[in-house]
């Protein structure tokens, strides 16, 4: 390796980094025994440590760190304690069964049964005001567990993106769902607690959810 | 404070996150700053990649390595970022903030330094992301390839190109703020 060579790979070499990386090692040798290539590495050596200095030095805005870990919602995916596989299948199963409850129950009744129960009904599309508590729809569908000792696993699981509902003081539960987006960044810390909520109700096989909430007071 | 840089657990909490974004934040930061020299992006770049992190971190198992996992995300993300500016181009710069450093030897100043990113900014995006890593990161050469998903052979003749512009660059600036202070 001539030193013309030896320049053109120690172009890009960069001292205390490079110094294993063995597609140098030939070029370093030949550096040590040309004076020229030596002192021309030199000025490489400086040139390298004063942009890298440059770049180092640029400074970041004090609050970014506290920005990003406080000011963002980040739905987390914390494995240890998430839902286990045969809780979620419990909860689809249990779901699908409820759906053919009603589907089989409203299709057995006579008609007038069926239109008294259409008018017990609420009405799809009307917007109602719910004042009740805040439920972690997989856990209380497939393990019917809410209150307060249910909390703090409530508010994880919400946390973590798991369906976030309301049970009214009539009993009912209702899905909840924001303006084309979830709610449960908001409504996390609010496991188990009481909160009022304002949405478009929907219904469909039974299921009630109640769409474009807007929270009222937590 | 452990270095997660090789580490190969999901982050599984709030805690840990924190960790993480308080280990990695500046590096991103000015790995964002440098590729577009603007303060806003750099900081929501950073910001996104974290937010991707949150999301998608836990894929990480395999890959095993935190930072560069950012790094690559982070550069993705400004290419995305670029392509979305390059439909407005009236974009604004906003004004870059130098750390205070200690008068004296070594120091530098923000004079400096804003020269330094507006010879960056002029090199072509493709060349600015393998140089600025060079400088920047502690990183090998495959390493480097990894983050940007190239060759080893194409980002090691980027770093060589990019490296001879920036110091024609460079010596060009330093040329014109002799005459500026010479014939005010």
């Amino acid at each position: 390796m001539d030193s013309d060579q030896a320049r053109a790979i120690l172009s890009i070499y960069r001292p205390g980094i490079d110094d294993n990386d063995p597609q140098f090692a030939e070029a370093l040798a030949q550096a040590a025994r040309d004076p020229e290539l030596a002192a021309w590495l030199g000025r490489h050596r400086q040139h390298y440590a004063d942009v890298r200095q440059k770049l180092r030095g640029l400074a970041v805005p004090d609050e970014l760190a506290e920005t990003i870990v406080r000011e963002r919602p980040i739905p987390f995916h914390w494995p240890a304690i998430s839902i286990p596989t045969w809780q979620m299948a419990a909860a689809v199963a249990l779901m699908a069964a409820l759906a053919g409850f009603f589907a089989h129950d409203l299709s057995s009744r006579d008609k007038s049964a069926r239109n008294r129960a259409a008018g017990a009904r609420l009405t799809e599309g009307s917007t109602i005001t719910v004042t009740g508590e805040v439920l972690d729809m997989a856990c209380y569908i497939a393990s019917n567990l809410s209150g307060p000792e249910h909390a703090e696993c409530a508010r994880t699981c919400i946390k973590n993106g798991l369906p976030v509902g309301i049970k009214g003081p009539d009993g009912k539960a209702y899905l909840l769902v924001g303006t084309n987006e979830p709610l449960n960044a908001q409504l996390a810390d609010y496991a188990a607690k009481t909160v009022t909520v304002k949405g478009i109700v929907r219904e469909r096989d039974g299921f009630l959810m109640l769409d474009q909430v807007t929270i009222e007071k937590m | 404070m452990k270095p997660l840089d090789n580490d190969v657990r999901r982050i599984t909490s709030a805690a840990e996150f924190e960790q993480l974004v308080d280990l990695y934040y500046r590096d991103l930061y000015r790995f964002g700053l440098s590729l577009t020299r603007s303060e806003a992006d750099a900081a929501d770049l950073t910001q996104q990649t974290f937010y991707i992190w949150a999301n998608k971190g836990h894929q990480l198992r395999e890959a095993g390595n935190a930072k560069r996992w950012l790094l690559t995300t982070l550069h993705r993300e400004f290419l995305q970022l670029r392509r979305k500016q390059q439909k407005f181009s009236d974009e604004t710069v906003d004004e870059i903030f130098v750390e205070a450093s200690p008068n004296g030897d070594g120091a530098v100043s923000r004079s400096d330094v804003e020269r330094m990113l507006d010879c960056l900014s002029t090199i072509p995006e493709t060349y600015r992301a393998p140089l600025v890593l060079y400088y920047l990161e502690d990183l090998a050469y495959k390493e480097i390839a990894d983050v940007l998903e190239l060759p080893l052979g194409t980002v090691q003749s980027r770093i060589a190109r990019a490296k001879s512009q920036l110091l024609r660059l460079l010596n060009g600036a330093n040329l014109e703020r002799k005459k500026e202070s010479c014939c005010g």
